[in-house]
């Protein structure tokens, strides 16, 4: 059944490349200008306008994919690039993608038009100079980084638009909330009170990542993409990106934002003017999806290697927020630990002396006693959360939905 | 004088602990992900309270 879905395609198979009409050079959306751009002779042109007057549309016997043969190369077409020849290989779900050999932007027309075409784009807001600024910002704050490893090839930075489903819900939710009223005077003590809540809240365009490839607290950690830049798909936004098709089922996804409503519907029933430390008691939420859409949402890419060890950086191509962990040395984190431990060494024995002098020698053991473990326990939570964030930057998974597609 | 022994070792294992902690909270500060909350109001796009009341008997509460 698949070989002959995948075979379909190949049948109807189209490359899109959008041409100049001035010089036939190729155009590529700018964020900055939110125009597409002519690379030769610097023309521009509205989105719409490009793609619908100077679009040269490749029949499928240029662009012909081969090979869907044997089961290992199911999920994968072989296409001839036109420009220079070499052959392209794309996976089951890119939309976009660049000639590795000659870098001409092509784009699969065929599966943008008849099967997983996305309703929706937020096109590039963040421009590669912007997002590489924003990187190279993160690297020059950072301590811990050798000053040569503050440095990098900001040609590695890839651009994918990723599959977004996005959510709006109605919700009514009737609640009993337990909470102390708040007093501008502390001394006055009132004693906690039971609320009773009818709420309705409209919750707008939650997304939720729609690519099996790219990990989902990857994903969450990189909103949030606002609807406000929602626009109308046009394949023109896609020239000179990247960009993956959904491959995830709209049930699932949709259970995930339903679950996400909720957790927001609460704590805003949970937020009472006047009201301190509300606990709630029960509640009855009625959420209903009024809408979803497919979307396609901005990500800036960034692989670096340092020491064999490759890190995945990731920018919202919308916001500009800098996702990711950064290599460290560990010479420099020694450095530093050392010059803490003789300032806080100088300051504690300083401190315990006058305790100690001034008859409150039982007060020094005593923040001995408390105030290790509480450093400790603190500062292993924190590695440990470091930990689970360096996991995901330098996590397979991440690395080759970035990767691959950057080696030319 | 006699607790001297006491505060010098008191000290280092403190100061360790301390030094160990303004390490480990400038590493995560520098690599904060900016993790963003699942109950974030974003999306909130519209809140009305059709209905409120303050000082509800609990036990007038129905049960779960």
């Amino acid at each position: 059944m698949m070989k002959t879905e995948h075979a379909n395609h190949a049948k109807e198979g189209t490359f899109m490349n959008i041409k100049c009409k001035n010089c036939g050079g190729v155009l590529e959306f700018d964020p900055e200008l939110q125009k597409m751009v002519c690379s030769h002779c610097l023309s521009m042109f509205p989105v719409e306008e490009a793609t619908k007057k100077h679009t040269t549309v490749f029949d499928s016997s240029h662009f012909s994919p081969e090979n869907n043969v044997t089961d290992e190369l199911m999920d994968v077409n072989i296409y001839t690039c036109e420009s220079c020849g070499a052959e392209l290989i794309i996976n089951d779900v890119e939309l976009a993608s660049y000639c590795v050999y000659c870098g001409q932007p092509s784009i699969v027309f065929s599966r943008t038009k008849k099967r997983l075409r996305p309703q929706y784009i937020i096109p590039f807001k963040i421009s590669k100079n912007q997002a590489s600024t924003a990187i190279r910002e993160k690297f020059v704050k950072s301590e811990y980084l050798d000053k040569d490893d503050k440095f990098y090839a900001p040609e590695l930075l890839r651009g994918i638009y990723v599959p977004y489903g996005m959510f709006c819900f109605h919700a009514q939710d009737e609640a009993y909330i337990k909470g102390t009223p708040y007093m501008v005077n502390k001394k006055q003590k009132f004693l906690p009170q039971y609320y009773y809540r009818k709420v309705f809240a409209r919750i707008g365009h939650i997304p939720v990542d729609a690519s099996f490839y790219f990990p989902n607290r990857s994903a969450d950690k990189l909103e949030p993409f606002l609807d406000q830049d929602l626009t109308e798909f046009d394949s023109g936004f896609l020239s000179g990106y990247y960009a993956d098709l959904r491959d995830e089922d709209f049930n699932l996804l949709r259970s995930r934002a339903t679950s996400r409503a909720k957790k927001i519907l609460t704590s805003r029933l949970l937020t009472i003017p006047m009201v301190e430390n509300p606990v709630l008691i029960k509640d009855d939420p009625q959420i209903e999806c009024v809408k979803e859409i497919y979307a396609l949402l901005p990500v800036w890419f960034m692989v670096i290697e340092h020491k064999g060890e490759k890190y995945t950086i990731m920018v919202n191509g919308q916001t500009g927020k800098v996702v990711g962990t950064l290599p460290v040395s560990y010479k420099k984190i020694t450095f530093f630990f050392i010059m803490s431990f003789i300032v806080c060494f100088l300051m504690i024995f300083t401190l315990s002396l006058i305790a100690v002098f001034t008859g409150y020698f039982q007060i020094t053991f005593l923040a001995y006693a408390i105030g290790s473990p509480f450093f400790l326990y603190k500062g292993i939570k924190k590695i440990k959360k470091y930990r689970r964030d360096k996991q995901l930057s330098t996590s397979e998974t991440i690395k080759n939905f970035a990767k691959e597609r950057q080696e030319y | 004088m006699e607790y001297l022994g006491y505060i010098i070792i008191g000290t280092i294992v403190l100061s360790l602990c301390a030094a160990f902690f303004t390490v480990a909270d400038a590493y995560t500060r520098i690599n904060d992900h900016g993790d963003f909350t699942e109950d974030s109001q974003v999306y909130m796009k519209g809140f009305d309270v059709l209905e409120q009341e303050r000082g509800v008997d609990p036990s007038s509460i129905p049960p779960r």
